[in-house]
């Protein structure tokens, strides 16, 4: 009865013989098919991306939406939080908070809305079973949520007490300050919520917010699992078919400044120092993405990474290096971050400009270049652990307006980076003499440092 | 734990089953000449595999001055073997037995502490500079990981608890035999160069994971109260002053002790033929000698009589834990309180979120579970954030009220039907990953003493009365079987 869905994308790695040892172990060839779901338009301009999937009798439908923190006003920043935590919480205009709940649990479903920089997802698991009924109560949280004025106060006071909890762990003071460092503390990327900001947001806020992104022009929805398509298809249209509206106006992102070299320091009584190290990076659509991955890997992206094998492995100066070139709307940040006892703080920094460097002025060594390829290659089967991911991913290129062929022509990009290539790309996204510092530790330990650095306080 | 952080908190798996019959029909098993049990579950999900090894030692298994051995031993088997790292193993030997001789020294005058003779320290790590440049010629760095990722593994990792060790290899289906020949040969012959960079790598990680951390440190101090004997009380990274006295013969003495194929299990869950892969395994483990297995004696945590309690001072926002003695799984009463935590702290329809969290607005959040391991009694926990301005102390109170609740009265049909539907629920999402489902069958095989243990569980739990829970409330959520940890905000001024 079922027709097949799939139009097949099949990647087929050639059998290899292993040159290293155990001479002569065979890898024959595998086959891997990138899940490929069903895209269909509703008449009111929802996206629906189906997959069934038979293995276990569950179901699973995530909901994205364009519209997350980069979009708040800077006086009410925090306001994303709050809205997904009172909407997952305030319950609908049919059922209290209770009831919602209680229906939701007795199935053993789960139902989460989280918040991004700029989409907000909201996910749904069911046993196969539940779907339908699943569905029915995540329409209605959808369209009709009630944002209870109990549960908005509740979701402040909940925002409220994680801003004066964040500055307790080293690690998220380095990530949150050091974006701040690069981005400035004003642009959406680089400021934080404060207790104001979050006291500012109102009931009233939370409801034009919520008129405001949902609508079913802002609307993309993935079902994949144990269900039959018709079934799932004539439900999603009773549910979303006759709903009108048009998408939001959202405002594009202002780009962030380059900043000139330079280093800040954060007190906070620790034993180590926590470092962040680079400047901003790429956006989202990027033509040399491949180029990049095979960079990130060489330099701090694999556990045979250079930083790794310096740092930690000859060294053994840190229990965690790292570098990362991810993407983001306007633009992503290059960062290396490293934790390392007070006393070696300045070795690793030094180690790391160094490493930074030299990836700018000599190619890889042939041997590196192949390691990093094949690595991301072979790796490929891997990127989504199961069809639901795989279909979320696909649908997230359409809703960020990157190319829909992204992951099938993936391997081919990486099979055609060259040495050259990876220094081409370290000459344009890479400066070591811009590379902006953030050192959060002791002060007193780490006083020689501090002094020579712009002081900074945790936010 | 080798690359992601927090190795002290492995906490005890929450375990569940359910009609899933058609996955345990599947589970296909065997067991080795020399001991080593195998444990293979085929699904053809996607062309890939968990490759997951278990060996039956973890920081239970350690004596006092030599904690953190095991997870010390753990980060060693990532240096490579006699045929892996190496150019020529032959020649890099004699210069890591020059080593070892000067650090028999340096380590010596280290340990005077004070008295040390400075000058002579540095003459000794100046000449161990040299040994460890000259060395170098014959190495070939972290070749282990170069094989397993340009193969595609996604990452080789591992993890020590106080209970177990267990090494972590996914693959592309097609490499099934590169993982079996090199997991084989890591657990066979391996070469522990390198040896002190990797101790300051596992003191860093202590830094990180304790020392600074507010879990880290008041998960220490809870079990170090809560255990007066039974070693459950050290943690399983080790205490600072064993870690940074480790030595090779240490690690090496612990290895032949405890990996051994006969306490050795292993979990293949992926796209695999079972007889294929068994006799893949027979092929490259099938030569690893049988060993006798060392015998050891280990102290019982005597009754507790009276509440314990501790206080950490560190920079931090305060937080708590509350820990009850019980029985560990399989025991029936630990699947009682699977069915208690879930009816105290599972989601938003659960007693202490609704009652904390949303009637009385006095915590950020609160969660339970059985922890730290399952080869001995164990403990219940309560995990709970008060929320500014209230106090870690107006959050007992409040917990002890719901306690006392549990005790006196049984709990509703409805919230015992929906553990049920839980249970059933759990069990369908873990299978979803190889890696998971890797993980717990390793774990009910070894440490449960059967894998079906897992596909037990949901008729264990649709087997839980009211009464039973009663039961179970009064004989051990009371005060005179209680530790309480909690941070108090000091130093720094904090928000």
């Amino acid at each position: 009865m079922r027709r097949l869905l799939c139009t097949l994308f099949t990647l087929c790695w050639a059998a290899t013989v292993l040159a290293i040892p155990p001479m002569g172990i065979e890898a024959p060839p595998l086959h891997y098919t990138l899940p490929k779901p069903e895209r269909i338009i509703l008449p009111n301009g929802v996206v629906v991306y189906l997959l069934e999937e038979h293995d276990l009798p569950l179901v699973d439908v995530q909901i994205r939406l364009r519209g997350g923190r980069l979009y708040e006003p800077a006086d009410r920043a925090g306001l994303s939080t709050v809205f997904v935590r009172a909407w997952r919480n305030g319950g609908t205009l049919r059922h209290s908070p209770e009831a919602f709940n209680t229906a939701i649990e007795d199935m053993a479903a789960t139902l989460d809305i989280a918040d991004e920089n700029d989409t907000l997802s909201i996910t749904l698991s069911t046993l196969a079973r539940d779907w339908r009924r699943g569905l029915a109560l995540l329409a209605e949280l959808l369209r009709t949520p009630a944002f209870r004025d109990e549960q908005v106060r509740l979701a402040k006071a909940q925002v409220v007490e994680q801003i004066r909890r964040r500055n307790d762990d080293l690690a998220s003071i380095a990530s949150r300050e050091f974006a701040g460092f690069v981005y400035g503390t004003s642009h959406p990327l680089g400021r934080v919520p404060t207790v104001q900001s979050v006291q500012n947001i109102t009931r009233q806020h939370l409801l034009a917010w919520h008129q405001k992104l949902v609508t079913p022009r802002n609307l993309w929805i993935a079902v994949t699992g144990d269900f039959d398509r018709r079934a799932v298809l004539e439900e999603l249209r009773k549910r979303f078919g006759g709903w009108k509206g048009s998408s939001p106006a959202l405002p594009t992102l202002p780009p962030p400044k380059d900043q000139p070299a330079g280093t800040g320091f954060i007190a906070k009584q620790a034993d180590q120092a926590h470092l962040r190290i680079g400047h901003l990076g790429v956006p989202r659509r990027v033509p040399e993405r491949a180029a990049l991955d095979v960079l990130n890997y060489i330099l701090g992206g694999s556990f045979t990474s250079r930083l790794t094998q310096e740092i930690r492995d000859k060294r053994g100066l840190a229990y965690a290096v790292w570098s990362s070139f991810a993407p983001a709307n306007p633009r992503g940040l290059f960062v290396i971050g490293c934790q390392t006892k007070s006393e070696s703080a300045e070795e690793v920094i030094h180690l790391i400009r160094e490493q930074v460097r030299r990836l700018t002025e000599e190619p890889p060594s042939e041997e590196e270049l192949q390691q990093a390829k094949e690595s991301l290659i072979h790796s490929f089967v891997f990127l989504f652990p199961t069809a639901s991911d795989a279909v979320s991913a696909q649908m997230l290129l359409e809703i960020h307006g990157l190319p829909r062929d992204t992951y099938d022509t993936y391997i081919d990009r990486v099979r055609a980076v060259t040495a050259q290539d990876v220094i081409a790309v370290a000459r344009k996204y890479l400066f070591p003499d811009r590379l902006r510092v953030l050192i959060v530790g002791d002060g007193k330990k780490l006083a020689h440092l501090a002094e020579q650095a712009q002081r900074l306080q945790a936010r | 734990m080798r690359v992601v952080s927090v190795a002290l908190l492995m906490v005890g798996f929450c375990v569940h089953a359910s009609a899933q019959v058609s996955f345990a029909e599947r589970v296909v098993e065997h067991r080795l000449n020399n001991g080593l049990r195998v444990l293979i579950l085929p699904r053809k999900q996607s062309p890939t595999v968990a490759f997951y090894i278990l060996h039956r030692v973890g920081g239970v298994d350690e004596e006092s001055g030599r904690t953190g051995v095991t997870h010390m031993l753990e980060h060693m088997l990532f240096k490579g073997t006699t045929t892996i790292g190496t150019k020529d193993y032959e020649k890099e030997k004699p210069i890591w037995d020059e080593i070892e001789r000067l650090r028999d020294e340096l380590e010596a005058e280290r340990a005077k502490g004070e008295k040390a003779d400075k000058q002579r320290i540095a003459q000794l790590q100046r000449r161990e500079q040299e040994l460890l440049q000259q060395v170098s010629q014959w190495l070939i760095p972290q070749e282990y990981d170069r094989i397993f990722e340009r193969a595609g593994s996604p990452g080789t990792n591992a993890w020590t608890s106080n209970d177990v060790t267990v090494y972590t290899v996914s693959i592309p289906a097609n490499r099934l035999e590169l993982a079996a020949w090199l997991q084989a040969d890591q657990m066979s012959h391996p070469v522990w160069r390198q040896f002190y960079q990797e101790r300051d790598v596992v003191l860093e990680e202590r830094r990180q994971s304790v020392n600074d951390s507010p879990e880290g440190a008041l998960w220490e101090a809870f079990l170090a109260t809560a255990f007066l004997v039974h070693p459950y009380r050290n943690p399983v990274i080790g205490w600072e002053s064993d870690v940074s006295r480790l030595r090779t013969a240490d690690i090496a003495r612990f290895f032949r002790a405890y990996y051994a194929p006969n306490n050795t299990w292993l979990a293949v869950v992926g796209d695999v033929h079972p007889d294929q892969t068994i006799a893949l395994v027979e092929k490259y483990f099938g030569k690893i000698p049988l060993q006798p297995l060392r015998e050891t004696r280990i102290s019982a945590e005597p009754p507790q009589r009276g509440v314990r309690r501790v206080v950490v001072r560190m920079p931090a926002n305060p937080q708590m834990l509350m820990g009850f003695h019980k029985p560990s799984a399989p025991h029936d009463d630990d699947v009682v309180f699977s069915v208690i935590q879930g009816i105290l702290t599972r989601g938003r329809t659960s007693r202490l979120y609704r009652e904390l969290v949303e009637k009385q607005k006095i915590a950020l959040s609160v969660s339970a579970y059985s922890a730290p391991g399952d080869r001995y009694p164990n403990l219940f926990v309560i995990d709970a954030v008060p929320r500014h301005p209230h106090t870690v102390q107006e959050l007992e109170q409040a917990i002890w009220r719901e306690l006392s609740r549990l005790r006196t009265q049984p709990v509703t049909e409805a919230e015992l039907k929906r553990m049920r539907t839980w249970a059933e629920a759990d069990l369908l999402r873990e299978l979803r990953s190889n890696e998971g489902m890797a993980t717990q069958l390793l774990w009910a095989d070894a440490v449960l003493g059967d894998w079906r243990e897992l596909f037990r569980f949901v008729e264990r739990v649709r087997r839980v009365t009211a009464q039973d829970v009663l039961r179970v409330a009064r004989q051990y959520l009371h005060k005179d079987n209680c530790t309480v940890a909690v941070i108090e905000p000091a130093g720094e001024a904090m928000r």
